[in-house]
């Protein structure tokens, strides 16, 4: 009947634009930086400071709100939401301004070993879009030590 | 999610979403609860349509309705009891897409219930639940996406969802699903040749008109204008692949060092490139489908290899590399070679289409003993210098003249492109009217057109008529590169290929840019210089397999896709370009004769990968194998993970000349040790004389 759970998830493609589209903080992220380079009366090419700082804070922000309804509504892909906004972190070189530690925690929590790979919350089931960003989170940190690299691969392989 | 606008709380609202999320939170914590003890009850099912009538895209709970509905329906045996249950879950679809008509996991899971086959489906009732969403959503690409999950499951003939989108466009020139679906649908209905459709030219016409009568209704909106660009793809080029150039040519003879023949540089190493240029990407080239016969005993293991970088195997380009280097030769001797492609079923385009052109060309190459001394000395010893080389027509066996493409003609592709002619020009007379000279969209259809035509016509003989069209479609390139500027590359790439076509178009205005370079002991060298032209990219590769030397210096390249194809090409000045990568330089690597490279004064060091393609070889794309270099340079405390890009080209080159001067890498401490590490024939670095 069914063999996993996971084979009744969203198909893989689909969830891919759910990936994008669906990630709050990428999405306020993006839409933040598209009002900023949106401002009027700016001459094409002409150069202006990226309000990284800004961004920054927004993101952490959203990452600690948890209780909201638009958070909760959004609990089930929150693991993507956090390889867009760490990333975006990463990339602003601010990677710091959040607690590895935890994220590491909360990541391994979300893991599902009897099928080695990950859903998007705690609790929610496996999905190889959250396994996905699993391993992309954990690259971000240089802690790929925390997972048993061959069986993730082969989980992702019978996909 | 998207096109939400943000207000600022206020404290009553902020008291109401504080106790809609405790409830939202409990709910969520219950459907957790009961997926994991796997409770199936009438309860617990309420409590997850509760969940997902409120989050449609909680896709743990569509999962777990999947497995109580599996579970409860194998305690039913009725059919009665067994369609109500499907209706009832059906019906929590339903109330999903009501609260968002783009739920994923809604479609999926009304999707996974029709598969089921439990029940007969009601089918009126599945097209009345598009019906109805298509009328709020026109362009919901969900609904689309069902409906042809629809059309499949029941049969639904093509030539009814034809009408549908016909309906739908009719209802609405706006819509992109309307139209794609239409391509998709008209792609099939030809391929099978159902009634109706037996004629391509008839329905295209056709098609042609309909999508005219959006574009001059509303020029701004773009859904037209994407489906116009499918439409030309379909009328522009022939319907089967075609062989367009080759190299050698035919009755061309070759040698490293007789002057009154071609040189091939490669024989130096024993290796004779044979080049196929198809004028779309083909698979399929074999020994079978490809004959090879020759004075030689040719091996058995006659590979063909695509040179162009491709995912599916298919290339424009391919070559075979004759190895002559076991011959022993006493005194001057003559080879033949004989190339062959008859129909071949093997020989396939994208698009499925066969080969059907038959080609037959023949060459000869000379090896002699002198060959043998001359490999102990490098020609290329002396630092190769850019200019004087000699012009071409003092030579007195000018070797261009035997240069020309290849003449593949037959009555079939003759009167196809009768009709397409017809059609384009039919097209350009309209848009020229519409020309409008705020319309980016006009004015790109237009380029699009008249390079349309100029390629038919290049396979004919009217040269002055197709000039037209480039310098028509030049102006035009120039004109967009103003009026949109944010896609100003990918005017100034498509330019650049118009120019590279009106360049090589003719042969005659060509060798204005041609030249022969003497070097000692080596047949003359054929140099072709394409100096300050403002090309950004290179086209019509075709045209230029048999150069050998070639000055692209002073442009503005950031991409040198293309000149793979270019098995002869002994020397090559980058120089003042914006190649930003070692990475974009990847197309050298094929080219086995090349010795002589100047990149001086571009941006190497700027950026590791390659931007102008979506995808190049790197260690993080994962379509570069750990190589024995890497460890070489590990050994000489070079740092491998700074210099990836730089280790995976000069690996795969074998130069005796480079210049790097001027570019940013250059500041890099151990690059010098790298090139030379890995290039030990390189004699010449940045002008001076290594060792």
């Amino acid at each position: 009947m069914v063999g996993r759970t996971c084979h009744l998830s969203l198909p893989t493609r689909d969830t891919a634009l759910l990936a994008v589209t669906g990630s709050l903080a990428a999405a306020a992220a993006t839409a933040s930086i598209a009002k900023h380079l949106a401002q009027p009366a700016q001459p094409w090419g002409m150069e202006r400071e990226l309000a990284a700082e800004k961004h920054v804070r927004y993101i952490v922000t959203m990452e600690k709100k948890k209780d909201s309804f638009e958070s909760l509504v959004m609990e089930h892909i929150r693991l993507n939401g956090a390889y867009w906004g760490l990333t975006t972190l990463d990339l602003l070189h601010k990677l710091h301004a959040v607690e590895a530690d935890e994220f590491i925690e909360w990541i391994m929590s979300c893991y599902h070993p009897d099928q080695v790979d990950w859903g998007g919350n705690v609790g929610h089931d496996a999905h190889v879009l959250y396994t996905l960003s699993a391993g992309q989170v954990l690259c971000l940190f240089d802690r790929l030590d925390a997972l048993d690299v061959d069986k993730v691969a082969d989980c992702i392989l019978h996909y | 999610m998207h096109g939400r606008p943000r207000r600022p709380d206020k404290p009553e609202d902020a008291a109401a979403a504080e106790a809609k999320a405790a409830k939202l939170r409990v709910l969520q914590a219950q459907v957790l609860h009961n997926h994991h003890s796997r409770t199936y009850t009438k309860e617990a099912l309420g409590l997850s349509f509760k969940l997902l009538e409120i989050n449609p895209e909680a896709y743990t709970a569509w999962n777990y309705r999947k497995l109580a509905f599996q579970h409860n329906i194998g305690e039913l045996s009725e059919p009665e009891a067994i369609k109500s249950a499907i209706d009832d879950e059906l019906r929590v679809v339903e109330v999903a897409l009501r609260q968002n008509p783009k739920s994923y996991g809604a479609w999926y899971h009304r999707k996974w219930l029709l598969n089921q086959k439990l029940a007969p489906v009601d089918f009126k009732c599945e097209f009345g639940l598009l019906d109805k969403l298509l009328k709020v959503d026109a362009r919901n690409f969900h609904g689309w996406n069902y409906r042809r999950f629809l059309a499949r499951f029941m049969g639904v003939p093509e030539e009814e969802e034809l009408k549908y989108t016909m309906d739908k466009i009719s209802d609405n020139f706006s819509n992109y699903s309307a139209w794609h679906n239409r391509s998709i649908l008209l792609s099939n209905l030809l391929i099978k040749q159902s009634k109706g459709f037996e004629s391509k030219q008839k329905i295209f016409s056709e098609e042609f008109e309909l999508v005219t009568q959006a574009l001059f209704t509303d020029p701004s909106d773009q859904s037209g204008w994407f489906y116009h660009l499918w439409l030309l793809a379909q009328t522009s080029s022939p319907e089967n692949p075609q062989l367009i150039a080759s190299w050698p040519s035919n009755g061309s003879n070759l040698s490293l060092s007789s002057l009154s023949s071609i040189c091939c540089y490669s024989l130096k190493e024993g290796i004779l490139p044979i080049v196929l240029y198809f004028n779309e990407p083909v698979k399929g080239l074999s020994s079978s489908s490809v004959s090879l016969n020759s004075d030689l005993v040719v091996s058995k293991n006659i590979q063909w290899r695509p040179l162009s970088v491709t995912d599916s195997g298919h290339s424009n380009c391919w070559v075979t590399y004759l190895e002559v280097s076991n011959l022993e030769c006493n005194s001057l001797q003559q080879f033949s070679v004989e190339v062959s492609i008859t129909n071949s079923d093997e020989i396939v385009s994208r698009s499925g289409s066969n080969y059907n052109c038959p080609v037959h060309f023949s060459f000869t190459f000379e090896l002699s003993n002198n060959d043998s001394t001359a490999k102990d000395i490098d020609p290329i010893h002396e630092l190769i210098s850019w200019d004087f080389s000699e012009p071409l027509l003092s030579h007195v066996n000018p070797s261009c003249i035997c240069f020309e493409q290849l003449k593949i003609t037959n009555s079939l592709v003759h009167k196809e492109s009768n009709w397409h002619l017809e059609r384009l020009s039919d097209e350009i007379d309209l848009f020229r009217e519409l020309h409008d000279d705020n319309s980016k969209f006009a004015k790109l259809t237009l380029a699009r057109l008249l390079l349309a035509c100029a390629a038919i016509k290049s396979r004919g003989s009217s040269l002055v008529e197709r000039k037209g069209y480039c310098e028509e479609s030049l102006g035009l390139f120039n004109d967009l590169i103003d009026l949109d500027p944010s896609h100003k590359r990918y005017y100034e790439d498509e330019r650049s290929l118009v120019l590279m076509d009106q360049l090589t178009c003719d042969m005659e205005a060509f060798k204005k840019y041609c030249s022969v370079k003497a070097l000692p002991k080596l047949a003359p060298l054929n140099h072709v210089q394409l100096c300050r032209l403002s090309l950004t990219r290179i086209g019509f590769a075709e045209r230029l397999l048999w150069v050998q030397m070639l000055d692209l210096s002073h442009n503005n390249l950031r991409s040198i896709e293309g000149l793979e194809a270019l098995q002869q090409l002994v020397c090559l000045n980058l120089g003042n370009n914006q190649i930003s990568s070692f990475t974009a330089l990847e197309p050298l690597t094929k080219i086995i004769s090349l010795k002589v490279l100047d990149l001086s004064c571009n941006e190497i060091g700027t950026h590791p990968i390659d931007t102008t393609r979506y995808i190049c070889p790197s260690p993080f794309s994962h379509r570069v194998e750990a190589c024995e270099a890497f460890e070489e340079c590990r050994k000489k405390n070079i740092n491998v993970e700074e210099f990836w890009d730089a280790i995976l080209f000069f690996k795969h080159v074998n130069l005796v000349q480079l210049c790097l001067e001027g570019n940013a890498v250059t500041n890099k401490e151990n690059l010098r040790t790298l090139v030379v590490t890995l290039n030990p024939s390189l004699k010449w670095l940045d002008g001076k004389f290594v060792h």
